[in-house]
């Protein structure tokens, strides 16, 4: 039991975390240059200050997939948790 | 009894003694790093802004001042970017409420766990991703300068966590309550209306909480979609931080307004708060 809430703490937080917005955006807005630039600055700033928006789109999906992924581990393991 | 106390009543009082100061010590430095930016930005606001770029740093002001929270008030319109605030995280909780329990209560009751699994999809996906098409779309319709865009962008954060705090809710509820509304000839919106609902009234203050205070909080769906009049509180605090040189006093004090609401309601609610997130599985944002 121990392990896998564990495991699911970690997955939820990693998600949380590749969610990161409001603070990097407050404080950097990813600079200096791109070296505080996450996937959703990155795509912030493609578009709603470049308006390349069919890039960004491109670029949710691509996200959105390394999102799924991990959301179904993190379903499993709690589809785990409730079997034990 | 414990061998400990057999032995010698004193030395067991000391142990504890002991395991309490060890235990309060690690909450301390756990709790820390969350308790002294807030105390920081507390002196910030309370300071004038020679103090506040003093070096070395002054933490306790040798004469506080009040002329931050004058200035916020001042300089801002700050009542009326509370007030998009407050319709904003009210409306989009409301409407949450009312989509999002009877939508927990029948995936509940008919195990829909791909519905249920939908929904956590929603919760996770970060707000960006669905702000490029919403945005396009507010565009089209030309509703961009008013709140309506904003309350209902907020439903994408608000309804997930409705829906998924009271299917857990439902689920923990004996089916045999409903069960006998139904053979007394209850319909089944009867059952939920009458039997279910007001049994999961902590289920449903739960999932007002959690989603007031997510839409509260809130930043990115106002950032892009909010005009000069209806930007919500959070991006008010952030214009601040942009249009002007940065000043540090009416800034913070800015944001301890805005923190306010949210802090109070989670020092009285944090039971109900942490029931909810660890429902959930998941803690969005």
């Amino acid at each position: 039991m121990a392990p896998m809430a564990g495991r699911r703490f970690a997955t939820s937080r990693c998600i949380d975390a590749l969610k990161a917005f409001d603070t990097i955006y407050v404080i950097t807005q990813g600079g200096p240059g791109s070296a505080s630039e996450t996937i959703n600055i990155f795509l912030y700033l493609q578009a709603f200050a470049f308006y390349n928006v069919g890039y960004a789109s491109a670029v949710v999906v691509v996200f959105f997939v390394i999102i799924m992924a991990l959301a179904a581990l993190l379903l499993w393991t709690r589809q785990r948790v409730k079997m034990t | 009894m414990s061998m400990e106390a057999k032995r010698s009543p004193a030395a067991y009082r000391l142990r504890r003694l002991i395991g309490n100061i060890g235990f309060g010590f690690s909450v301390l430095v756990l709790i820390s790093p969350a308790i002294l930016f807030f105390l920081w930005m507390l002196s910030l606001s309370f300071k004038n802004e020679l103090d506040n770029t003093d070096w070395p740093p002054v933490f306790i002001p040798e004469s506080p001042t009040l002329d931050n929270y004058r200035e916020v008030f001042a300089r801002n319109d700050f009542l009326r970017f509370a007030w998009n605030s407050i319709v904003v995280s009210f409306g989009a909780t409301g409407i949450a409420l009312l989509i999002g329990v009877p939508a927990g209560y029948g995936i509940a009751k008919m195990h829909a766990m791909r519905a249920a699994a939908l929904i956590l999809i929603a919760r996770i996906t970060p707000g960006l991703s669905y702000l490029i098409p919403l945005f396009l779309l507010f565009q089209w319709l030309g509703m961009t300068g008013s709140l309506t865009p904003i309350v209902i962008t907020h439903l994408v954060i608000t309804v997930p966590i409705v829906v998924w705090v009271m299917i857990s809710f439902f689920e923990g509820l004996p089916p045999e309550l409903e069960e006998a509304a139904l053979v007394d000839g209850a319909t089944i919106w009867q059952a939920f209306r009458y039997v279910a609902m007001p049994l999961a009234r902590p289920g449903i203050t739960v999932a007002t909480i959690l989603s007031f205070i997510f839409s509260w909080n809130n930043f990115i769906f106002a950032m892009v979609l909010a005009g000069r009049e209806t930007r919500t509180l959070p991006v008010a605090v952030n214009n601040m931080l942009t249009f002007e040189q940065i000043a540090w006093g009416p800034l913070s004090a800015a944001a301890l307004l805005v923190t306010a609401p949210v802090l109070i309601l989670t020092l009285v609610a944090q039971k109900q708060i942490v029931a909810g997130l660890t429902a959930g599985g998941v803690k969005g944002a």
